[in-house]
């Protein structure tokens, strides 16, 4: 009690001021600066966060015109694939461009088949089976990498390659041709590409024979020489071919085979490149 | 000689001119913690007004580069879907085969008294049916053959007599061929 009665003593209004004054400036600091300041940290953090955010939303759209240009790349690959992969519905057109390859190799088509279209798993893509028979000529390995490059999703699943003679071949083909489905009313680009037959492949002349059937003909007791005369300028053989006994001379034709020689003894005979030799009492 | 003598109490006697009071001090400090404070307080509120405007900024930034990442999204998926388009298109392609291109240089052998029939391709393998007059020019043949691929499987040989005696005029063979070696290709190929 005595202590307060000496503050109160001690009180005057200048001290009751300055202590007003302290009260104040420690409510603007409670009630003003600090809010403040704790609110300028919290702005500076999010701003901090954002400016991070910012850096990854910067770097993901930096990767734009590096996508820009795979997209572009993607649309004009997919464009060239449309060109070259035929739909479902371009069948018509495949026919009549392999009718267009076999005619301008110089093929003659003499079967052109196909099974109707089998989806694939997934529904994407489906498959027409073609089979193909052909009577060529030597430029077998041309039209068969030209057949490839034009269709390049048909897998040929067999070839077969018979030699008819006189450099005509017997050629018959199966495959698959797979096709891109695509949504009725959807823009049909597959394009037939140009032929060229220039500077193609051909097989090697004198590689291939006749069917040995034809041969076999000549040498089993089909065909006989019976007897050979000395004409005054030329050399003359009585033949017996199936059942028939015929005179011929150099250079005429046999069946199959031409008459490439004829001398005392023997006949010489050509079978689309195999030679054969008849002899007197053979 | 006059002697003056101040009767006041010590705190209420007036001050020296070199002294100040306490409360004076005191009251002087005051302002000063008073002032420091609403100064540091407009400092504060200036750097808050200004980090707000900057905060907004960034927000509105933020916004439209999330528009602008949501576009790169959208072209991200519109490649995938390309992508997948292009994967779809690469798988029906039809792989070349060797063989297949290798038929002219398979055929291509070059020996006499030696015929070629025909010619079956099927699934990598080549079949060759034929017949000759000699058996070493068939011997020839498998040698090239052999050169050119990894397999040469001498099927069968079937000797055809003809009728004028009891040795063979012909003999009837089938070969089949696999793994043609990628020169022969590309010997096929420079054609």
């Amino acid at each position: 009690m005595l202590q307060l009665s000496s503050v109160r003593g001690k009180l005057s209004w200048p001290v009751v001021l300055v202590a007003l004054l302290f009260l104040l400036a420690a409510a603007a600091a409670v009630l003003g600066l600090w809010p403040a300041r704790r609110q300028a940290a919290e702005l500076s953090s999010q701003i901090s966060m954002l400016e991070g955010r910012e850096e990854q939303l910067l770097l993901a759209i930096g990767e734009r015109s590096t996508l820009e240009r795979r997209q572009q790349e993607l649309q004009e690959s997919l464009e060239v694939w449309a060109k070259t992969l035929p739909t479902q519905y371009d069948l018509p057109r495949v026919l009549q461009a392999l009718d267009d390859l076999a005619s301008s190799f110089g093929f003659t088509m003499q079967a052109l088949e196909h099974v109707p279209l089998a989806l694939k798993a997934g529904g994407q893509t489906g498959i027409f089976s073609l089979s193909l028979q052909l009577e060529t000529d030597d430029t077998v390995p041309g039209y068969l990498a030209q057949l490839q490059g034009i269709f390049p999703s048909l897998h040929l699943k067999q070839v077969v390659l018979g030699y008819l003679g006189e450099n005509r071949y017997a050629l018959a083909l199966q495959g698959d041709l797979e096709v891109v489905i695509v949504q009725p009313g959807a823009a049909l680009g597959w394009e037939p590409p140009q032929v060229e037959r220039e500077g193609t492949a051909r097989l090697a002349a004198g590689a291939f024979g006749v069917a040995f059937e034809r041969v076999g003909a000549f040498i089993n007791g089909g065909v006989q020489l019976l007897g050979i005369v000395d004409m005054v300028d030329s050399r003359m053989a009585l033949i017996a071919h199936d059942g028939e006994k015929r005179w011929v001379k150099q250079g005429d034709r046999l069946g199959s085979a031409v008459v490439t020689g004829i001398s005392p003894n023997t006949v010489l005979l050509d079978v689309d490149g195999v030679q054969l030799k008849l002899t007197l009492g053979g | 000689m006059n002697m003056r003598m101040n009767l006041l109490p010590k705190d209420e006697r007036p001050l020296k001119q070199s002294q100040v009071r306490w409360e004076f001090l005191l009251g002087l400090a005051a302002l000063l913690v008073l002032g420091a404070v609403l100064t540091l307080t407009w400092v504060e509120a200036t750097r808050v007004k200004a980090l707000a405007t900057v905060h907004e900024d960034a927000l509105a930034r933020e916004a439209a580069l999330i528009r602008q990442v949501q576009a790169v999204n959208a072209l991200r998926e519109e490649i995938k879907a390309l992508e997948s388009q292009e994967e779809v298109f690469k798988n029906i392609l039809s792989p070349q085969d060797e063989a297949l291109l290798a038929l002219a240089e398979l055929t291509a052998h070059g020996t006499s008294d030696l015929w070629i029939e025909g010619v079956i391709w099927e699934n990598g393998q080549v079949s060759l049916a034929g017949y000759t007059r000699e058996l070493t020019s068939l011997t020839g043949f498998l040698n090239f053959l052999a050169e050119r691929c990894d397999e040469v499987d001498l099927r069968y040989t079937q000797p055809v007599t003809s009728g004028s005696g009891p040795s063979a005029a012909f003999h009837r063979f089938l070969v089949d061929v696999k793994g043609v070696k990628a020169h022969a290709a590309a010997e096929f190929g420079e054609r």
